[in-house]
């Protein structure tokens, strides 16, 4: 038995995909093994709760304003106050921006290459010749330009209070951002006509799908979560709190559905509510991705249209008033849950943090052994299949690897993902 | 990727410990537009280039994240071969917010100590701002002053002689308030902190949390921070003020952990 091991390149992260053959080159097994643990949920505890979002935005810097927005309705939660609509709004705004910018990525830099490979492999040359260089650095430049109005920094920014948002809005400010947002709304349709003409080239995963139940002020947010299988009936609903009885982690840092199935969170399980699909069809991870980037530029324009430059705000009481929140949205990569809970002295006595490549790191690995047949002779080519594969879940691996049990046995269990 | 003609072809590889991926450049590439052509990369796996074999020289090594017993060893044999290091973000520099592990036993290290021997320019911050990892390619980031200066030399909050009579949480002051954080009672890192972000967070209204690390030339800036914050407190408040600082690690140490002398353990 022989292990041969390929990283995976393009990807948030580093991680590598194993392949054990026997002595003829035939494969026995395959596996996803993400690198480089870094332990938030145990160097959070003893922690303030007011400060996680701008902590746990630091899980990870693509998805960013996903964590921060997650964890701001944790500790609103925690705090017993909650925002006026008008803030809601702001950090919804905040939260799109870094969801396009996140998908504009994904789908130029990561998957451009996979999807078009004429114009090159990797994403700087690809860039190049597909000539979208120019209009994507615009676009760039734009979100994070809106970004630093809307948070007070153009990465890793957040103007979170509990019950507020201390950044405010200008006239002039909420002018340029609603100038802006018509510009990226014309780039996210030319980028969706663009990917949208490329169909299916990767077998999907077929199983249940959980994603968020659109609320009001944005799809990505939301407080109940459904769960679809792959024909589209929904087969479960359930508050977000409760998710902890519907989603099972295993011992080895794997995550199925109550049942024992395998599930995938993202742009597919979303998809079944805003199209009303009942098939996963024809449609690829890229188109999905496309077409998410149109909807959330779209509730961008129309957010900043209802936004008003004034805003209300709650005082939060100097202790947390529960013991135990959760916090929810959908980040990029698909259901982002924040879990904390706090002792008696106010501080967080534990922190649970389910992201989304975590989730879907079972369903990566069903699809990689889908796409492999046993005793299948391996070669260059079979190992960039797989590559593309692990690439078309757009997985995050500063997200998946954020668990770090104190105990260091949990930490080489997580790795055998 | 393209080369202009008629200039010389230089060398570059990306490399990347732990980290949020935040200050990878795949990120902010628009910022170091017309920069990078003048490199061909040999190693940049976010970007899809992987020259493994590699064993040619490099011109500029940037490296990202921190650092555990794996992959130490390989990072400090491409800062070798490399002619220029630029260390970018907070946790290749000092650490950053994973220091906080230090805590529970585990030990960080920053990318700076693990090429102590390569020149190197620093680029602090958690992430960045893109302009100065510009800079630092350019050659120029010295000139701009990052690393000698605290963040409250950009802040434009309005500074006042003050005493400390408790201790407020960020949230408790007033979003329209435009007084130093400090005089209002609520803790701010900006003292002690290298600047670079054109004080942003003070700008939108939250205090400085420490992102781009300590302030070169002290000791311990966490420590000199506690010291100040207590020497502004009045005597008659000090029992209740230290009663009032819940979570002084997190709150003081959030960026650098890893590299603080009081807390280090010998290691080889």
């Amino acid at each position: 038995m022989k292990r041969i091991r390929t990283e995976v390149l393009r990807i948030q992260g580093e991680a590598v995909v194993e392949v054990w053959v026997d002595d003829a080159l035939r494969v026995t097994d395959v596996r996803f093994v993400p690198g480089g643990f870094r332990g938030f949920e145990s160097f959070c505890r003893g922690r303030v709760p007011e400060e996680m979002p701008f902590v746990s935005a630091r899980i990870c810097g693509v998805c960013a304003e996903a964590h921060y927005v997650a964890s701001a309705k944790a500790v609103e939660e925690l705090y017993g106050v909650s925002p006026s609509l008008q803030v809601e709004r702001l950090r919804a705004v905040f939260h799109l921006l870094g969801f396009i910018r996140d998908h504009l990525t994904t789908l130029y830099l990561f998957s451009g290459p996979d999807l078009f490979p004429e114009f090159g492999n990797d994403s700087l040359e690809w860039l190049e010749k597909s000539g979208f260089k120019r209009e994507f650095f615009e676009s760039r430049r734009r979100i994070r330009r809106m970004l630093e109005v809307v948070s007070g920094r153009g990465f890793l920014g957040g103007a979170f209070v509990p019950g507020g948002w201390t950044k405010v809005l200008t006239p002039e400010a909420l002018r340029e951002l609603r100038r802006l947002s018509e510009e990226e709304l014309a780039f996210c349709r030319r980028t969706l006509e663009f990917f949208g003409a490329k169909r299916a080239e990767e077998t999907q995963f077929r199983g249940k799908f959980l994603c968020l139940k659109p609320g009001d002020v944005s799809e990505f947010f939301g407080d109940k979560v459904a769960c679809f299988d792959e024909r589209g009936r929904k087969v479960a609903e359930f508050k977000a709190e409760r998710y902890a009885g519907y989603i099972k982690e295993k011992d080895s840092g794997e995550f199925v559905f109550s049942d024992g199935s395998v599930y995938a969170v993202g742009p597919f399980a979303r998809t079944f509510f805003w199209e009303g699909t009942t098939s996963l069809g024809e449609s690829n991870p890229s188109f999905v991705r496309a077409r998410e980037v149109v909807v959330a530029a779209e509730r961008l324009r129309v957010l900043l249209e209802e936004l008003e430059g004034e805003q209300r705000r709650q005082l939060a009481p100097k202790r947390p008033v529960k013991r135990e929140a959760v916090g929810v949205v959908e980040a990029p990569r698909g259901l982002l849950i924040h879990h904390y809970f706090v002792d008696e002295n106010g501080l967080l006595s534990r922190v649970k943090i389910v992201t989304p490549t975590a989730q879907n790191a079972k369903a990566i690995e069903v699809t990689l052994r889908n796409r492999l047949k046993l005793g299948q002779k391996i070669d260059e080519k079979v190992l960039k299949d797989l590559e593309r594969v692990v690439r078309s879940y757009d997985p995050c691996i500063p997200c998946m690897v954020h668990v770090i049990g104190v105990e260091g046995k949990r930490l080489i269990s997580v790795k055998k993902v | 990727m393209e080369v202009l003609e008629g200039t010389s072809v230089k060398t570059l590889a990306v490399v990347e410990g732990s980290s949020c991926g935040g200050c990878n450049p795949v990120l902010y590439l628009e910022a170091l537009e017309g920069l990078l052509e003048g490199y061909r990369v040999l190693l940049w796996k976010a970007a899809g280039l992987r020259d493994a074999d590699a064993s040619e020289e490099l011109d500029l090594l940037l490296i990202l994240g921190s650092f555990n017993s794996e992959g130490r060893e390989r990072l400090k044999e491409l800062a070798e071969r490399s002619k220029e290091v630029v260390v970018v973000g907070t946790c290749a520099t000092s650490g950053g917010i994973r220091g906080l592990s230090v805590f529970l036993g585990r030990r960080v290290f920053p990318a700076t100590e693990l090429v102590r021997n390569s020149l190197f320019e620093e680029v602090p911050g958690c992430p960045p701002e893109p302009e100065l990892v510009r800079y630092a390619i350019e050659g120029t980031l010295s000139e701009k002053g990052v690393s000698r200066e605290p963040v409250c030399s950009e802040c434009k909050r309005e500074r006042r002689a003050f005493r400390i009579y408790s201790i407020k949480k960020y949230y408790e002051a007033e979003p329209s308030e435009r007084a130093c954080f400090l005089s209002l009672g609520v803790v701010c890192l900006g003292p002690v902190t290298v600047k670079g972000c054109g004080a942003s967070c003070p700008k939108a209204g939250q205090p400085c949390r420490g992102c781009y690390g300590p302030l070169p030339g002290l000791y311990s800036a966490p420590l000199r921070m506690i010291s100040s914050v207590l020497s502004a407190t009045l005597p008659s408040r000090l029992e209740e003020v230290t009663k009032e600082l819940k979570d002084p690690f997190g709150t003081f140490w959030r960026f650098s952990a890893a590299t603080e002398p009081v807390l280090r353990r010998k290691t080889s």
